[in-house]
């Protein structure tokens, strides 16, 4: 319960953050980082999976609303909960997280290149899909990749950036 | 039935998955002007292809009915040929022809068929798949052998919206051309998908069952003379002074495929002229 209440709490933050700061930062046309995708990389790797994917439709309104991009952020956040399952589920040895006493994936669980895969793949689709309601074109298919990739290195670096603020405290 | 209910709840995640991205997608489509417009075009570029589509295939299974009509026609023109080539009096074989000439001139025809079609609503309309890359524009006529159908109202490149005439907004001036009299107001009364109504017409007039109705001379949208059905009832207004008249109409729209789209050559000379006509009259 007081991990719900946590998690809701940093969601609620990341939200405002992504939609009065980040958002309002001009970085350039390819360069749009939404590092509130960073909650998703420290969830409990033994929660219900329904309940993060109703979680994320929430949390991907709650940016909507605050940021007036009506669907995308929640279609983004939907795809990505899926995704993080999948993935999870497949591709990551969750009995050797829960075996080293950790609750989600870090780079102590294994190491660093594999944080990053993890962390990058993770973001990458979650971009992909948000860039491609934003251009809503099969046209512009160039575009949508590379716009997601180099956003994609921008929200990595942001996300970093702040686990070793927290991570010092 | 338990084998479904199985196979949702196996997959569950994913149906809740794509429920909430649907969710989602829905509301980008919703709120966003670009993605809203880009589906609406795309929906209407998906229903006008399976219009298209539907048909082709009717066109294809009423190819006898089409040919049928098609021999009608043709016995028709051949039997007015030959009542021109049989005419005793040269002077009247030439003045007939000149005016069916300067009849010819003053309009030009674009064929089309028709992908929609319906008869059902109060204010009805056609679809044909020509539009203005073909040359139609907004305000022309279009016909059918069997009569008038109605107005062009709308195009987009490839196709035309078509006011028909069974439409509340459609109203015209009729002739009838046993008694060679334009008179009274012809509309649609929203009952009968081949019936239309005259009204206005003057009590003093002889008019009887299965007179010909036809367009008359103040049309601009159409050339006099085209056929629109026959006077099939006769009824007395209220007020006792004009008479109401039911008309059988010759197009049957629930099988209509085959139209033309008429281009009035002189349209924009005409308008000139009225925006004159008008100016002067406004200075008066």
């Amino acid at each position: 319960m007081i991990e719900a209440i946590k998690y809701s709490i940093a969601a609620i933050l990341l939200a405002f953050l992504q939609a009065y700061l980040i958002q309002e930062i001009n970085m350039g046309v390819w360069l749009k980082p939404l590092p509130y995708v960073a909650i998703f990389f420290v969830l409990n790797v033994h929660s219900n999976r329904y309940a993060v994917m109703v979680a994320a439709f929430a949390f991907g309104f709650l940016i909507d609303l605050l940021s007036g991009s009506f669907g995308m952020h929640t279609g983004a956040c939907v795809a990505l909960a899926f995704f993080k399952n999948v993935y999870d589920r497949n591709w990551l040895d969750i009995d050797s997280i829960t075996l080293q006493g950790q609750q989600y994936f870090s780079p102590e669980a294994k190491s660093w290149p594999a944080y990053l895969q993890y962390i990058g793949s993770l973001t990458f689709v979650h971009h992909l899909v948000f860039f491609s309601l934003d251009y809503f074109k099969a046209d512009a298919l160039f575009y949508i990749l590379l716009t997601a990739f180099i956003s994609t290195m921008g929200t990595i670096g942001i996300s970093l950036l702040l686990r070793a603020l927290f991570s010092s405290r | 039935m338990r084998i479904i209910f199985r196979w949702i709840r196996k997959q569950s995640y994913l149906l809740l998955a794509i429920f909430l991205f649907g969710l989602s997608v829905n509301q980008v489509m919703r709120f966003h002007l670009y993605q809203h417009s880009f589906y609406v075009q795309s929906s209407i570029g998906f229903y006008r292809n399976i219009d298209q589509w539907k048909a082709d295939i009717d066109y294809y299974f009423g190819l006898k009915e089409e040919n049928d009509r098609l021999a009608r026609e043709n016995q028709r023109l051949r039997s007015q040929l030959n009542t021109y080539a049989l005419s005793p009096d040269s002077v009247e074989l030439v003045n007939h022809f000149d005016s069916v000439h300067q009849k010819s001139l003053r309009y030009a025809y674009i064929q089309a068929k028709v992908i929609r079609s319906n008869t059902r609503l109060r204010n009805n309309t056609l679809i044909l798949d020509k539009g203005s890359l073909d040359g139609i524009k907004p305000n022309m006529g279009v016909i059918a052998p069997e009569g008038i159908v109605g107005i062009v109202l709308q195009t987009s490149d490839h196709y035309a919206l078509v006011m028909s005439i069974l439409n509340s907004k459609f109203e015209l001036t009729p002739y009838f051309q046993e008694l060679q009299l334009q008179q009274g107001v012809l509309a649609w009364n929203g009952k009968n998908a081949r019936q239309v109504t005259i009204s206005e017409v003057n009590k003093a007039e002889r008019i009887r069952k299965g007179m010909h109705v036809q367009t008359s001379h103040y049309s601009t949208l159409f050339p006099p003379g085209l056929p629109i059905g026959r006077v099939s009832r006769i009824s007395e207004s209220p007020d006792n002074t004009y008479v109401e008249l039911d008309v059988t109409l010759g197009v049957n729209f629930q099988r209509l495929q085959h139209v033309t789209v008429v281009q009035h050559l002189f349209a924009d000379e005409e308008a000139t002229l009225m925006q004159h006509h008008q100016v002067l009259q406004g200075n008066d």
